[in-house]
């Protein structure tokens, strides 16, 4: 196991007793300091205590010997006998005592003091204890003492208690400081170790799962490649409808296949924080319309109404990971469109809050029961078992969807009630590309000088009418919407007319006005319908019509797309190299390119891809990565080495490859490989990928001189 | 700050003196001390104070060993201890009872070997150290 070094490991132990400290300290000091002070306290009460009683019984017993040397006289007393001072002295024993005054309480006339000679001189201050005496006649006797003993117990005090708290913090300090260290410090340096260690070990093993998931990706990616790519091939010859049925089934079960590995390799490279999201321009408003577009086929099978709309004052372009938003929204509108068993699907995209957009996916379904929503987004979970067998999936793609919603800075939240539907909204930040301008940019449906022309809208459906409506308000045009034609106020004579095909058409088709008609399915156009758009709408493809409508120039389009281009000669006139381990994958090539119109060399290694270059270069090459031996980042840097050394215009490169991560394109483009294709490599993405070449003009035929010598 | 607030005071308590107010409760306890001793001095037969249990009707001569310098007070009344030694040489309490009148001191009540009423006075918090 890799070891963290020393200094990591190494516990702060100062630190922590520092802090321990500057709280134990003061609070040891407290308490000690109020202990010690109580103590002391009660001494010096203690003190004061014993000098009072001392005063007072000497004073008291003094009183009473001159009482009784009164009582031995038959007259008034002569306190100028030495006898009277001599008793009087026998106080001045006691330290305290500064002087005793024997005095006649009729006028305050000093009858004795001692000591003789000096008397109470300069003690003034002292304390004074005034004691009658029951002689003849009666005096007062009063002892003059100060507090000095007091002061001095005091001070001793205040000495012993400083120096016991100073002797005190720094015996405590130091014992604290090695019990910390004993006591608290080893085992916290022990468990930090181990915890270090445990955490070593938990982070070998995320990264050896992540490798093994992404490893498994690819080896179960290659054969998907060859199931996959023969049952297309299957399905473009003769069947019967039995045979066609079953290869169908194929293509489903593949798609189904490889969606589930994709889920887990997303999940997994986010939990391994190796997920990285591009920041490329992409029209929200295309990524939406293609995902309603690909789910409309599931969507008509089921019976569901499947419409989509993005507000037309949100920029046309912004900023963000394309892919993995359409990804987010295959993800949950498929979950909607699969869960829903009657109703519609609606996916409507607008502004939130400040720089915000919610992206809004509302189904008719059944609806999630409220203490099973929170399992909705964990990973693995579904809803209850009765779904998993009904529907099937691994519970992956939502707990993947909010983990890249939050990735992405936003969030993704969910609104359900059981019965009514559900609906999950997508907030994420709105990053307008600078250069887009804000809002749907098309040119004005209405003509200037003009008033704005009216166009009925005839949807039963109020909520996909109003987002058919907004973008033709939006460009000027005057919406008249209803769900029948007993709707339309007879004094607004429209200029257009949009009929949702489940609208009846009454007496409208006998009418001038042109129609646009929006169906689910093929309509022929005729006299009366001018045009008819498939449902879901594309909102261009609306525009458009509409424009072409209202400026009269509106002929009868049919309702499929024209074939884009024949489905043989796709790749024509091109040498193409490819480049696989795999004999299944290399037959797949053959079979791909058979009618394709281009020349193709198949080659089982790298070795023998260079080799096969070497011999007559070619203007694509299809490189497979992961090959034993000679890789395909090798052979590529060694057909990049001919092509300088014989000056030969460089091929086009493509990585295909199963290994699908942001790192694997750019270790690709530093091998100089041109272009990434993943696997399973699909015929329809391959013949996309060439054209999309061949119009940019980055692949073309090479010149006579540089091609194979079999042709 | 909190620490720092206590500290300050505890400091202040501990350094500032106990000023006029102590001087005034030494000038009471050697008064009350002499007191005392007078009173003392004056109720001794032969050296000895004299009691009579009034139960049994026992005259019992307890000789002064030992004065306590604590002082209790209790409202207007001080009491103060000593130690007296009975023939058989057993020690027993002696409580007097002190209270001031026209600024002398004077014993309103003994009690000898009956230091019940005492301890119910202290537990109930009514008398409580001079200081």
């Amino acid at each position: 196991m890799a070891m963290t070094d020393g200094a990591a490991l190494r516990t702060p132990t100062l630190g922590l007793y520092l802090k321990l400290t500057a709280v134990m300290v003061p609070t040891f000091l407290l308490f000690a300091a109020s202990g010690l002070l109580w103590l002391s306290e009660k001494n010096l009460l203690r003190s004061e205590e014993a000098m009072a009683m001392r005063i007072g019984n000497a004073t008291s017993r003094l009183g009473g010997a001159l009482e009784r040397f009164s009582d031995q006289g038959d007259g008034a007393v002569d306190w100028a006998s030495p006898y009277v001072t001599d008793l009087m002295q026998t106080l001045l024993g006691d330290p305290a005592i500064r002087c005793v005054e024997l005095v006649d309480p009729a006028n305050r006339a000093v009858l004795a003091v001692v000591p003789e000679g000096l008397g109470c001189q300069g003690a003034d201050t002292a304390v004074s204890l005034p004691y009658e005496v029951f002689s003849w006649p009666i005096t007062e006797l009063v002892t003059r003492f100060d507090e000095r003993e007091i002061a001095t117990v005091k001070r001793y005090q205040r000495d012993f208690l400083l120096l016991l708290l100073a002797g005190g913090i720094l015996i405590a300090a130091l014992a604290n400081w090695l019990s910390f260290r004993v006591i608290v410090g080893r085992p916290l340096r022990r468990l930090i170790t181990r915890l270090e260690e445990a955490r070593e070990v938990a982070v070998i093993a995320n990264d050896a799962k992540s490798d093994f998931l992404a490893k498994m990706s690819h080896e179960i990616r290659t054969p998907m490649n060859g199931i996959i790519g023969m049952a297309d091939m299957l399905s473009e010859t003769d069947l019967t409808p039995e045979q066609d049925s079953y290869v169908s089934t194929m293509v489903r079960s593949g798609d189904a296949l490889l969606t589930i590995i994709n889920d887990i390799l997303d999940f997994s490279k986010i939990e391994a924080g190796k997920l990285t999201l591009a920041s490329e321009p992409y029209r929200l408003r295309e990524i939406v319309e293609d995902v309603t577009q690909l789910l409309a086929p599931l969507a008509a099978r089921k019976g569901l109404m499947l419409y989509s709309d993005v507000a037309p004052d949100l920029p046309e372009i912004m900023l963000g990971d394309a892919g993995r938003l359409r990804q987010i929204l295959v993800n949950i509108a498929g979950n909607a469109v699969k869960f829903t068993l009657e109703g519609h699907v609606a996916l409507r995209a607008s502004a939130g809050g400040p720089g915000q957009i919610v992206i809004r996916v509302h189904d008719s379904g059944v609806g999630i029961p409220s203490d099973q929503q929170d399992k909705v987004f964990t990973a693995f979970e579904q809803v209850d078992n009765t779904a998993t067998r009904s529907f099937g999936g691994t519970g992956l793609g939502l707990a993947v969807s909010r983990q890249l919603v939050t990735l992405m800075g936003g969030t993704l939240t969910l609104h359900s009630r059981e019965g009514e539907g559900t609906r999950f909204d997508i907030t994420l930040p709105l990053i307008p590309q600078e250069s887009g301008g804000r809002g749907l940019r098309a040119t004005p449906l209405a003509q200037p000088g003009l008033d704005a022309p009216v166009i009925w809208l005839l949807d039963p459906c109020a909520d996909r009418r109003a987002g058919i409506a907004a973008p033709l308000t939006h460009l000027g045009a005057r919406v008249i919407a209803g769900g029948s034609v007993a709707d339309m106020p007879a004094a607004a004579k429209p200029a257009l007319i949009l009929r949702d095909d489940r609208v009846a058409d009454g007496d409208l088709t006998e009418g001038a006005t042109p129609q646009i008609l929006l169906s689910d399915r093929a309509v022929a156009p005729s006299d009366a319908i001018r045009s008819v758009l498939r449902k879901p709408l594309r909102h261009a493809l609306l525009i458009e019509a509409a424009r072409a409508a209202l400026n009269g120039h509106l002929t009868a389009r049919p309702s499929e797309p024209a074939p884009a281009r024949r489905a043989e000669d796709w790749a024509e006139g091109l040498h193409i190299l490819g480049v696989n381990d795999n004999a299944t994958n290399r037959l797949l090539l053959e079979r791909y390119f058979a009618r394709s119109g281009a020349q193709l060399r198949l080659a089982a290694s790298g070795a023998e891809a260079v080799a096969l270059y070497g011999a007559a270069p070619a203007d694509l090459v299809l490189m497979d990565v992961s090959m034993p031996g000679m890789d395909g980042y090798q052979a590529t840097g060694l057909i990049r080495t001919q092509e300088a050394a014989q000056d030969l215009p460089p091929a086009h490169v493509v990585a295909v490859t199963a290994n699908v991560l942001e790192q694997h394109r750019q270790e690709a483009h530093l091998a100089g490989m041109d272009g990434f294709l993943g696997k399973p490599l699909r015929k329809a993405d391959l013949i996309a990928y060439i054209a999309r070449l061949r119009e940019s003009g980055d692949l073309m035929p090479r010149p006579a001189a540089h091609r194979p010598a079999a042709e | 700050m909190t620490r720092l607030a206590l500290f300050a005071l505890l400091a202040l308590s501990l350094f500032s003196g106990t000023g006029a107010q102590a001087q005034s409760l030494t000038e009471v306890r050697t008064q009350l001390q002499a007191a005392l001793q007078r009173s003392l001095s004056r109720s001794m037969m032969d050296g000895a104070l004299p009691h009579l249990d009034l139960t049994t009707g026992q005259l019992t001569k307890f000789y002064p060993t030992e004065n306590h310098e604590i002082i209790l007070k209790m409202e207007a009344v001080y009491v103060m201890c000593a130690t007296l030694l009975g023939p058989d040489g057993k020690e027993v309490p002696v409580d007097y009872y002190i209270t001031q009148s026209g600024g002398r001191y004077g014993v309103i009540r003994t009690e000898i070997d009956n230091r019940t009423p005492l301890k119910a006075l202290m537990d109930a918090g009514r008398a409580t150290r001079l200081e």
